[in-house]
């Protein structure tokens, strides 16, 4: 538990871990996450994060606005890495939290959670800066692997990265997935980590090359045939932080503020009480201070993404 | 300062040849539904040997620059092959649909002010060369020199300028000096043939009154003309930061300014300086092309090429990005 701590510490003021002590942590992490179900119980009052990628100063103060993890329970819906320019240090510190308190966190699988995705999206890139190998990146993934597909609150919200697939009409066909493995391009456990909701008819296809766009008679069903009044999802990008949907059936949270340091928008929790009650906290990304020494966007980025 | 601009040409190359190597572009055949997809199939028909070739020739060239690209060219996200795909072919299609308006015999020339490394007029000259009557490149002295050099280093690229018998002139100027700029342009180009301006990603580094009065001048001394800018757009919505942050992360990172960012900071505002009677505008952000103008099947394409990840982040720089066509006659 000390050593935890320890890494807390470290992990928190952005300074490196040894590759021998992510191997230990990713495999503890695994141990721990293997015996969790797909859909994991979880209980009231609980927290719900969507997409971190990496901004660990605004992580810090997602915890810091919303009570911290020594007062709170938390959901956080995947994309802990890519974008940011923290990924392991985000992911890490997910993971020493849900380590010292098993019970209070519940970490759910994102599409960035995968092999394939991080290799374009900068945690792989991350790592082999940090390190000048893939090694600790392959820990990682490996514990990406664990990672539960959903959660579901006093058996009446059903929480998932994504969203829905034309595969599932009920929660029990989620847990009879296979989920140790890399996400399949196609099939049940792909469209829960990718799809998204729209104004559209009937279930169609995703923009995004992966998942199923689905509307408000996919979720209404879904709510009715698991008798669940809420769909809390991540995965898109909401300027101003959340945004509910079909009738309060369905809502997106975002959590990651000016997105890639670059989109302006702000981020949002949601507290569910224990009679249900929605709250929202929105919170703005750390701004960057001069000669601090913790520059959010490290120098060594010679790339600004923008068209010049 | 000078130095700083002309360092986001190799932002421009390199961005070119990712989405050449991740295959957006060239775009495929029925891209469009116009009748002239077929013109910019034709246009396109080398684009990856030509840019290929000249990045081999940049490597022999000048180590320095090289690397510089190199690195830059790194592992680019998909929303960035997206927007240079969306900025080439704005740009294109806005060119040739001008062009195709003409008669036949209609003789016209082609400037691209600030043009850096942009090699349009290898593919305007092949195209049409026997109708253009001049192509010109400007742009600062050291970029122009490196160009030259790359340009006449390469057996392929020369091969193919001496087949234009002189009519692609290659100019060293400041766009700042805006007497000095036309005083050149008058050597070479005839004011009473319609000829067409090309900025892409210029106008956005001058100051206010710079980018007006070189704008105000050339459509004075030209007679007819048609004017191409690509330039982001601050965003003007009290909510939108886009343009705020955009402005602050290019001066932390680099100490590049945009000082009218966030004056022409929406497609409304944007057009001001080409606002007279004799002129017609249309703009559109690169959002709103992206939806309108190509067609399903080649949205399917690009979809295949890599998975984007974030459509609403697409959506929010492409909508910060405009493409303003003007005529004046």
């Amino acid at each position: 538990m000390m050593k935890i701590d320890r890494t807390i510490t470290l992990l928190k003021q952005g300074k490196h871990i040894t590759e021998e002590a992510v191997y230990s942590l990713c495999l503890k992490a695994q141990e721990l996450l293997m015996t969790e179900a797909n859909v994991t119980h979880v209980d009231t009052p609980v927290t719900i994060c969507g997409d971190i990628h990496g901004q660990l100063h605004d992580l810090l103060t997602l915890f810091g606005k919303s009570g911290g993890v020594e007062k709170t329970r938390y959901i956080f819906l995947g994309d802990f890495v890519d974008r940011g320019f923290y990924s392991l240090e985000s992911f890490l510190l997910l993971i020493c939290y849900k380590l010292k308190y098993p019970d209070r966190i519940t970490l759910i699988r994102g599409n960035h959670e995968t092999r394939q995705i991080t290799k374009v999206y900068g945690f792989y890139d991350e790592i082999m800066r940090k390190y000048g190998n893939s090694n600790v990146w392959r820990y990682c993934c490996e514990v990406f692997d664990y990672l539960s597909l959903g959660a579901i609150i006093n058996n009446n919200i059903f929480c998932v990265h994504g969203g829905l697939s034309p595969d599932v009409s009920t929660i029990d066909e989620i847990r009879a997935i296979d989920r140790k493995q890399e996400v399949p391009h196609e099939g049940a456990m792909c469209d829960l980590l990718w799809s998204d909701p729209d104004d559209v008819e009937k279930w169609s296809l995703s923009p995004r090359g992966a998942g199923f766009v689905f509307g408000q008679n996919e979720v209404n069903q879904f709510l009715h045939t698991n008798n669940v009044e809420l769909i809390a999802r991540a995965h898109q990008l909401v300027m101003e932080g959340y945004k509910e949907m079909f009738d309060g059936g369905l809502v997106t949270v975002w959590s990651a503020p000016n997105y890639c340091y670059r989109c302006g928008n702000v981020a949002a929790v949601l507290r569910i009480e224990d009679d249900l009650q929605r709250n929202y906290t929105i919170f703005d990304a750390v701004q960057p201070q001069d000669g601090v020494g913790n520059a959010i966007i490290p120098t060594k980025k010679s790339q600004m993404d923008y068209f010049l | 300062m000078e130095r700083i601009i002309q360092q986001t040409d190799y932002d421009a190359l390199s961005s070119k040849i990712c989405a050449l190597q991740f295959n957006y572009l060239p775009p495929n055949k029925g891209t469009l539904s116009e009748s002239i997809d077929d013109t910019l199939q034709c246009l396109y028909s080398d684009i990856k040997s030509l840019h290929f070739e000249y990045y081999k020739t940049l490597k022999e060239k000048s180590r320095n620059v090289y690397g510089k690209i190199n690195k830059l060219m790194r592992n680019p996200f998909p929303v960035m092959n997206y927007g240079t795909y969306l900025r080439t072919l704005a740009i294109d299609v806005s060119l040739i649909k001008y062009i195709e308006n003409f008669p036949k015999d209609q003789p016209f020339q082609i400037v691209n002010l600030g043009s850096g490394s942009d090699l349009r007029f290898i593919q305007y000259l092949k195209m049409y060369g026997g109708r253009i009557k001049r192509f010109v490149d400007l742009d600062f002295k050291d970029a122009i020199i490196l160009k030259q050099s790359i340009l006449k280093d390469s057996t392929n690229l020369d091969q193919s300028i001496r087949s234009f018998e002189g009519k692609y002139v290659i100019l060293q100027g400041d766009l700042k000096d805006v007497e000095g700029t036309l005083q050149q342009l008058k050597q070479y180009l005839d004011p009473k043939l319609p000829t067409v301006f090309i900025t892409e990603c210029v106008l956005c580094y001058m100051t206010e009154n710079d980018s007006k009065q070189l704008i105000s001048t050339i459509m004075d001394t030209f007679a007819t003309g048609f004017w191409i800018s690509y330039d982001p757009i601050g965003g003007a919505d009290v909510n939108d930061k886009f343009g705020t942050i955009m402005k602050r992360n290019l001066m932390d990172s680099r100490n590049l300014e945009m000082p009218t960012l966030l004056i022409y900071n929406s497609k409304l505002n944007y057009p001001q300086r080409w606002e007279n009677e004799k002129s017609q505008i249309d703009i559109k952000d690169m959002w709103n092309f992206l939806s309108e103008a190509i067609s399903d099947t080649e949205k399917r394409r690009l979809r295949s090429l890599q998975f984007l990840d974030e459509i609403e982040e697409l959506k929010i720089m492409q909508s910060h990005y405009v493409i303003l066509n003007t005529a004046w006659d």
